[in-house]
């Protein structure tokens, strides 16, 4: 597998094909993310794409001894609370469960509806930045240092958010039994 | 609670349709990125990394023009009370320097 850093040398000269693997490689936590953030899969892409195209415009300011994760998802986080804030009017819908996870999967059959809206509905409840946060630190594993980075807010900031994250998902789905409590 | 929340935020699909997207979205940056390659390298970055060495040299030459101008000392002093300062410098001489004085000035 090509390093991110030799992907994104040739992306800066115009290489298609590196930026593609680029955006292949990470799509699926860019947008995870601006769907947490946005609660709307349409608005999440667009916040998606538009989070990879500023990427590429900075490229230059990529620091290729670095990760290439964490500077690309404060892009896409910041991108997506940018894109909540300029539709403040429009007000985000909850993840419907078919566009929030469609094409059926053992886990998904399992999975009951009652859940996935409780998801929805404790998502809603936070703010985009918590939003951002506790999918960053919770399904995308970074450590709340980075998050603090790519939010730009003190690290202290990202642990509340977390915990009050936290609180409000445990609230929402304490009705469907321990497994979702942890 | 994460596999859950995770599996919430799942796109659910392979994602090669949004890599379509956004690269239909990229293709005039990166053909100009390519352009710019192909013309070869430009002065923009001489101009980004010279650009404080061209203030700074600028700064430089300017207080080098300026400091020759400005009255340093106590020139303007000596001017305004020339006769007290001599006698008062005559006065206080030992008699060997103004003989010193004397012998050098003839």
């Amino acid at each position: 597998m090509e390093p991110d850093a030799a992907l994104v040398a040739r992306a800066a000269a115009g290489d298609r094909e590196a930026f593609g693997v680029l955006v292949l490689r990470y799509q699926e936590s860019v947008r995870r993310v601006t769907r947490a953030v946005t609660g709307n899969a349409d608005d999440a892409d667009d916040a998606g794409q538009d989070a990879f195209l500023s990427a590429l415009d900075r490229l230059e300011t990529y620091d290729p001894s670095r990760p290439f994760g964490p500077w690309l998802m404060r892009i896409a986080s910041n991108a997506a609370i940018d894109l909540v804030r300029r539709r403040t009017v429009r007000a985000a819908q909850p993840l419907e469960p078919d566009t929030a996870t469609p094409g059926p999967t053992p886990a998904t059959d399992a999975e009951s509806a009652e859940i996935r809206s409780a998801f929805a509905a404790a998502l809603a409840e936070l703010t985009p930045r918590q939003r951002a946060a506790v999918t960053l630190f919770d399904v995308e594993g970074y450590a709340h240092a980075e998050i603090a980075k790519m939010l730009r807010v003190p690290e202290g900031t990202v642990r509340s958010d977390v915990f009050h994250a936290w609180r409000v998902l445990r609230k929402r789905l304490r009705v469907y039994g321990p497994e979702t409590e942890e | 609670m994460d596999e859950h929340l995770k599996r919430h935020l799942a796109p659910g699909d392979d994602g090669r349709a949004f890599t379509e997207a956004v690269l239909f979205r990229a293709a005039g940056a990166l053909a100009r990125r390519r352009q710019a390659v192909a013309e070869g390298p430009t002065w923009s970055l001489l101009e980004v990394w010279a650009r404080p060495w061209l203030i700074a040299t600028l700064l430089l030459l300017a207080v080098a023009i300026a400091v020759p101008s400005i009255p340093w000392g106590a020139e303007p002093a000596a001017t305004t009370d020339a006769g007290v300062s001599a006698d008062a410098l005559l006065g206080s001489a030992n008699d060997s320097d103004v003989v010193l004085s004397v012998a050098l000035g003839n």
